[in-house]
């Protein structure tokens, strides 16, 4: 019989609870159902009165050409970021977790990006990718091509998926890391006496093993590359050129903030709450349930 | 480590210096980039070795703030940084713990009610 300790008064539990409710309603309940309702509304131009619409804005956003074409631009961004920061991290994890001498400086550097902001992040990449005065487009220019992704769209998407998995792949690597080293010692020596090589138990041992990291990875990643990528597209693109890089969360900000479309952004932020709820949802169900290997 | 595998330890060190190198990369560059004059960075290519302004450079935007853009000291920023780093782990930290405390302590008078 474990020990159980009982608050004899009914009221203090709830008051040591308060805050973190209080907390919670404030910052998450109180916006959300704001946003919620905006969403239903349509402002005059000067945001002096709104009327009531229903469900109006969310029509009017998929009529929208310039939204279809954020959600492909959001899919090709996000999975381009989850797949490249993964593949990326767990090739460096699995050679890491081989190595034993230098071990810890590798680790130190591979973890680095993890300590720089969003934002600086794009700046950084921004400055060693400048037109014309970049070091790696002095270099490119020497294999022949010309980089400019101020006006070429498909090079300024490539900029912020190389800054966005640059500031992920530290955070994969140390999942990975913890994840192989948790896989039983006894497991790959067996198959290396059975006969198997590094390729095979690779492929055999270690990445079943891992798929529960994988798929928590996989997640993360995904939430990451939809919401937290904002610093780095504000930081450096912008949007642009002609839309080419302007991911959902940029555009809920450019149409809430810079246009002062409060009822279409609150649509949009209310699809992006769907959005980040299933898949949440997806997570726990899974990660309760164990991914099937 | 299970067996001996020379090429593979060789191809495991080659791997993980590249991607050292290609993650340190950009910081390295905007390291240099801040010991360097402004005419020194914008000339093509830019020096790829540490210059000779780096305690110019660092003084000059800690004390008097950049030269060009919002002129803001660094060093206030750094102080506002420190404040918000503390302040925001230790309030959460204190909220949750708050919290922590009752909700598994109700969790536990639910189980002793429900089971009778």
């Amino acid at each position: 019989m474990e020990k159980r300790v009982v608050f004899r008064s009914a009221w203090l539990p709830y008051v040591l609870l308060a805050p973190q409710l209080a907390i919670t309603v404030v910052f998450f309940f109180w916006p959300a159902s704001q946003a919620v309702w905006y969403s239903f509304q349509l402002q005059d131009a000067f945001g002096l009165a709104s009327q009531f619409v229903g469900f109006e804005n969310f029509r009017a956003l998929f009529r929208d050409p310039h939204y279809l074409q954020s959600f492909k631009t959001t899919a090709v961004f996000s999975i381009a970021v989850s797949a490249s920061g993964i593949v990326v991290s767990l090739l460096l994890a699995t050679m890491a977790d081989r190595v034993v001498r230098g071990a810890l400086v590798y680790k130190t550097v591979l973890i680095w990006p993890y300590a720089v902001a969003a934002a600086v992040a794009g700046v950084l990449w921004a400055f060693i990718f400048a037109p014309s005065i970049g070091i790696v487009t002095y270099l490119l220019k020497g294999f022949g091509i010309d980089w400019n992704w101020i006006i070429k769209g498909d090079q300024a998407m490539l900029l912020i998926i190389i800054a966005s998995v640059w500031k992920q792949i530290s955070y994969n690597f140390l999942f990975f890391l913890a994840g192989l080293q948790s896989i039983p010692k006894s497991l790959i020596e067996a198959a290396a006496i059975d006969g198997a090589g590094p390729a095979r138990r690779f492929w055999t041992i270690v990445i079943p093993l891992l798929s529960p990291t994988t798929f928590f990875l996989l997640v993360v990643n995904i939430v990451y590359a939809f919401f937290e990528t904002f610093g780095v597209v504000d930081a450096t693109t912008q949007g642009g050129p002609a839309q080419a890089t302007q991911i959902l969360v940029y555009k809920v900000y450019h149409d809430g903030v810079k246009s002062a479309d409060i009822g279409g952004s609150s649509a949009q932020s209310v699809i992006l709450m769907i959005i980040v709820i299933a898949l949440t949802a997806v997570q726990f169900r899974f990660i309760e349930r164990k991914v099937q290997y | 480590m299970v067996e001996r595998r020379p090429l593979l330890t060789f191809v495991a060190h080659a791997v993980l210096i590249i991607g050292a190198a290609i993650v340190a990369f950009p910081i390295y560059i905007t390291f240099v980039a801040s010991t360097h004059s402004f005419q020194d960075i914008m000339q093509v290519p830019m020096p790829l070795l540490p210059g000779e302004h780096f305690l110019e450079n660092y003084k000059q935007v800690l004390i008097g703030g950049t030269t060009t853009g919002s002129r803001a000291a660094v060093d206030r920023m750094l102080l506002n940084s420190l404040i918000m780093a503390l302040v925001v782990p230790i309030g959460k930290m204190s909220i949750s713990i708050l919290s922590l405390s009752p909700s598994s302590i109700s969790a536990s008078r639910c189980a002793i009610s429900s089971s009778g």
